[in-house]
């Protein structure tokens, strides 16, 4: 993939390698840790797995090449799309409160299929800005809805390939940007903000937040 | 994919009130991502006409040359006389057509025209160029010269298509198809429940014997390939307005009618194209595989070493085109306005090229056109005769060319491709009863032919190279039915195991140092061999020894961290720079440490999964990772205020740290003095645990070199700590022992010791407690004092020793006795004296 941070290997007879060769990269999202969780233990299985990733992104206001992830895997008996919708719907509601909701629109990944991206109501606007030129909001873009992330029903070939039979288990999973959330949650601003370090930036949030 | 809605409208019928964005909250909802709908010529307003150019001055005497010109803009002025306009523009002649607008009129970025003084000329109204109305920067930086035909006093708004929307739609990796207006037409008419007039559907002569002599080789690379020539082009054929501007829509500039031609074909139909002069080719065409330093000069200029996985087009000479990606120099099609050879003859090719072999070689020769974009994601095989045919139709109109009989078509047998799936396979992926007939109908509507009852025969369309598995049919019927009709439903996991005691133990040290006012920051991990320098590592120190990126952000950084240091050190100087001075931070992470004896990485299996060995030796491939913690300090650890002085942060708090952490984890440390760089020799201490009845080095602590804070930058008397969770965790000794609770009473006494200064607090420490014996209950430094009493290079630790026995009280004999002991084993260890002995 084009934002891929690969890792230089050494040949046999001692080349030092400049592409891919080495097999070993960064990884650009914690979908690895899906594969790990599935080949490590027996279904069903409900995992949450956060981790660092790296993308070769540019710092800038809304970029940052080493960022956060957050991702579910769930795979049991008879999961549906539904599931899913339900378990990102319960999930915004826990973070942002009762009120959220979540859309999905159909997109690709390959290690889903049926693929989605999904959107959460804007936090700030919750909408109201819609068609409502006079209290535009910056948060969604006057858009209404926030993307968060991707998710789909796993790809039956990735239970394949982790020795889970696709004919008896189905599952589904998603994972969106840790520090994208914080920017929508606690109106951060600047990305860099996040990973300067600056304590006047990281004190106020205390231990927990 | 740029979509102009007024071309999408000639294949689906849409009512006339829909908006672009309108289809595009429609097309979004069947999963096209279309980001954003530009309004073209969105405020402009007219007169805007067509007017012809009567007369030219040149004024003299600017700093560059304008003209002053009347222009008949026939009754569009009102009056018939003609229109007087100042012009800065110089590539028109008397005689030419030209785009006027008028005083009253608006253009584009709300640009008011009125009639206005300018160069001592009063100028009524301006001669346009592309750029200023909306069509883009066509690169000359001229007026627009308009074919002759057009005539004086058309409204050039509608002449020009100036007033439109565009849809632009980021076309996922599956859908290739949608990379052109038939797929996006396609998507917009199922969306819409409106018939669709493909425009693929064209009348077709079958293959021929007589056709240009076409040779492939390869037939996996290229399992189809149509050639069709067209002879008799006139050389001043220009493109039609409608045509230029359909490609500047869609975000191609026009170039010649013959390159024009092919992609709007391309645009419209999906199937990359290529016109190759057919007097520069030199003999028959054929596909191969290149061979090994084969040299090509691609249409770009750009002269390219080719790879024998390279796909290429070849005539008698050897290369004339990477396949699928770019076209050769030595056969381009030639303007009229080019040179000397102009193209009259042209020879179309319409072929189908496996797209992991585009895909490699656009990647291999960094090289992404427009064509191997598509290839890339798949193009319908089945269209590649239709798009010859309408790219010769389009010469032969535009052109005035004719097309030659012969139609060579060369194809590898293949079979529709077809899945079988149970019938209520979609509604147990959904969770949803959409039935038999509502899947049949979806699938039909994508272009599936379905046959059968409960198990259904899906023949999949050939555009659609991605529906190969029955969860992608599943995905076609859910999308269409509406992902936003989904029902919102919870599964019921059985009960979780939590966290593991490793996430537990990570999670109470960063609880317990943030507990201890430390800040949490967390770096890159990206470092160069300068902050290595900087630091003062050894050449051979195993930090030297990286993971190193081939691809890093900045070639000053290109490897990553071996220690959490240069990172947090950073952050410790930029909080500095910027006013904090009182800093206490911490960081928690891996740092990556490969020993050089890692194995090659191997290849896992996808069709099963992997055996523990084969994942056993992807593991052996990776650099060790382990987990560790570093806190820095500077300045006031406590501040100054009504209770007190405050006091600097020193070394004592960056051990203290350590001993935060292992605290956490019920593990005693052990501490030595050493020297490591980045410490101060003097200030350093080796951080030691016990893991396995061996004492095992868990890090170090002290104050930072001198050297090393002037060469970071850092304030004076920086400290730090970095030590290794994953030795800590091999040191926790499974489950806490309850202590045994003595009810007798303490027996307290105190000792001051006189050593020499590079004698260590934990050197003393130790022998005292191993002397003093099991009645030792505790011992404390309480004091540390140097000054003339005790003589140059000395210094005194007074300690308090608490002693304590289980199963009596303690006569002062016997606790005397344990502290003699203490201070015996102490003075043989360290040369300590008692002081005031």
């Amino acid at each position: 993939m084009q934002d891929t941070f690969f890792v230089q290997g050494t040949t046999p007879d001692g080349r030092v390698t400049t592409g891919d060769e080495s097999g070993i990269v960064l990884r650009t999202h914690t979908s690895p840790v899906q594969a790990r969780s599935l080949l490590g233990r027996k279904p069903p299985v409900y995992v949450v797995c956060p981790g660092r990733v790296y993308r070769t992104d540019e710092l800038d206001a809304t970029h940052t090449p080493v960022f956060h992830q957050i991702e579910l895997l769930a795979v049991d008996e008879g999961l549906t799309m539904a599931d899913l919708k339900g378990t990102l719907d319960h999930m915004v509601q826990a973070l942002f409160g009762p009120d959220m909701k979540t859309r999905l629109r159909p997109n690709f990944f390959p290690f889903t299929e049926p693929s989605a991206e999904m959107d959460m109501v804007c936090y700030v606007c919750r909408g109201d800005s819609v068609g409502n030129p006079d209290r535009p909001c910056r948060t969604c873009g006057s858009e209404g809805w926030i993307e968060l992330g991707g998710c789909g029903m796993v790809n039956p070939k990735v239970l394949v390939a982790c020795g889970v039979d696709p004919e008896k288990y189905s599952g589904f999973a998603f994972g969106f940007g840790i520090e994208r959330m914080l920017m929508f949650r606690h109106n951060v601003e600047d990305m860099r903000d996040m990973v300067e370090g600056d304590v006047r930036f990281t004190r106020p949030f205390g231990m927990e937040i | 994919m740029r979509v102009p809605l007024s071309w999408l409208r000639e294949y689906v019928d849409l009512p006339a009130t829909e908006t672009g964005r309108d289809v595009q909250a429609k097309l979004v909802a069947v999963g096209l991502e279309v980001e954003t709908v530009e309004q073209i010529g969105a405020g402009l307003k007219g007169p805007l006409v067509v007017g012809q150019v009567l007369t030219i001055e040149e004024l003299e005497g600017f700093k560059k040359p304008i003209r002053f010109c009347t222009v008949d803009v026939g009754m569009a002025n009102g009056t018939g006389e003609p229109q007087e306009i100042v012009c800065g523009a110089r590539n028109f002649s008397v005689g030419d057509k030209v785009v006027v607008v008028l005083p009253g009129a608006v253009l584009p970025g709300d640009f008011a025209i009125a009639a206005r003084q300018t160069y001592g000329k009063t100028s009524h109204g301006m001669i346009c160029s592309t750029d200023e109305l909306g069509m883009g920067d066509d690169g000359t930086h001229g007026i627009i010269v308009l074919p002759p035909e057009h005539e004086v006093g058309t409204d050039a708004i509608e002449l020009l298509e100036l007033v439109d929307e565009v849809l632009d739609i980021a076309v996922t990796p599956d859908r290739g198809y949608c990379l052109s207006l038939r797929g996006v037409a396609r998507e917009t008419a199922i969306a819409y429940g409106l018939p669709l007039s493909d425009p693929a559907l064209l009348d077709v002569p079958p293959p021929n014997a007589f056709g240009y002599p076409v040779k492939v080789s390869d037939p996996f690379g290229c399992d189809r390939f149509t050639a069709r020539t067209v002879v008799g082009l006139e050389p001043d054929a220009r493109s039609p307005i409608w045509l230029q501007r359909r490609l500047q829509k869609a975000g191609m500039r026009p170039i010649s009618l013959a390159v024009d031609v092919t992609n709007y074909v391309m645009l419209e139909l999906g199937q990359p194209l290529h016109a190759y002069d057919r007097t520069l080719v030199d003999g028959p065409i054929g596909v191969r595989r290149a061979q090994q330093g084969e040299k090509l000069t691609t249409l770009d200029g750009t002269a390219r070493v080719l790879d024998a996985e390279d796909l290429v087009i070849t005539d008698n000479r050897g290369p004339i085109g990477l396949a699928g990606v770019m076209g050769g120099a030595n056969t381009e099609i030639a303007d009229s306005a080019a040179g000397e050879h102009t193209t009259t003859s042209v020879v179309i090719e319409a072929a189908h090229f496996d797209a992991i072999s585009v895909a490699r070689t656009a990647r291999r020769h960094k090289l992404s056109s427009e064509a191997s974009k598509r290839f890339e994601r798949g193009v319908d095989p089945a269209a590649a005769a239709a798009a010859a045919q309408r790219t010769v139709d389009l010469l032969v109109l535009l052109a005035g060319g004719m097309a030659e009989s012969g139609v060579t078509e060369i194809s590898a047998p293949s079979a529709p491709r077809t899945i079988a799936m149970p019938a209520d396979h979609p509604d147990r992926v959904a969770g949803v009863a959409y039935g038999r007939e509502t899947v049949v109908r979806r699938l039909q509507q994508v272009g599936c032919d379905v046959y059968g009852q409960d198990e259904l025969i899906v023949t999949v369309p050939s555009w659609r190279p991605d529906l190969a598995e029955p969860n992608d049919l599943a995905e076609e019927v859910i999308r269409l039915e509406g992902y936003e009709n989904l029902p919102s439903t919870l599964p019921t996991p059985p009960s979780g195991r939590g966290l593991t005691d490793r996430q537990r133990l990570h999670r109470r040290i960063g609880r317990a140092l943030a507990g201890a006012g430390y800040v949490e920051a967390l770096s890159y991990p990206f470092i160069g061999t300068a902050v290595l320098d900087q630091l003062g590592v050894d050449a051979d120190d195993d930090r030297r020894r990286t993971v190193t990126l081939v691809n890093p952000l900045s070639d000053e950084e290109p490897a990553l961290r071996t220690t959490l240091l240069p990172g947090l050190l950073g952050a410790l100087r930029r909080n500095d720079g910027r006013g904090s001075h009182d800093l206490a931070l911490f960081e928690t992470g891996l740092v990556f440490r490969p020993t050089g004896t890692e194995a090659q990485a191997v290849r896992l299996p996808v069709d099963r999964r992997p055996t523990d060995e084969e994942i056993a030796g992807l593991d052996a491939a990776l650099p060790r990772q382990p987990r560790r913690a570093a806190v820095v300090l500077a300045g006031a650890r406590e501040q100054a205020g009504w209770w007190g002085k405050g006091r600097p942060a020193d070394w004592a708090d960056s051990v203290e740290a350590a001993r935060t952490i292992a605290r956490e984890a019920g593990v005693e440390l052990i501490v030595r003095g050493d020297q490591h760089a980045p410490w101060h020799p003097g200030r350093c201490a080796a951080l030691y645990v016990m893991v396995d009845g061996e004492e095992t080095l868990f890090g170090h602590a002290g104050e930072l070199h001198p050297r090393v804070v002037k060469e970071l930058h850092l304030p004076e008397r920086t400290c730090a700590m970095e030590v290794e969770l994953d030795v800590l965790e091999q040191a926790v000794d499974g489950a806490l022992q309850a202590p045994r609770i003595s009810a007798f009473p303490v027996a307290t006494q105190d000792v001051a010791l006189i050593v020499d200064q590079e004698v260590t607090a934990a050197d003393v420490e130790r022998a005292l407690r191993e002397g003093a014996g099991e009645l030792l209950e505790t011992l404390r430094l309480f004091d540390v004092f140097t000054g003339d009493q005790i003589g140059e290079g000395r210094k005194s630790l007074a300690y308090a020793l608490r002693f304590r026995a289980a199963d009596r009280t303690l006569t002062v004999e016997e606790a005397s006795a344990a502290r003699d002991a203490a201070v015996a084993l102490a003075a043989e260890r360290t040369g300590a004296v008692l002081r005031g002995a």
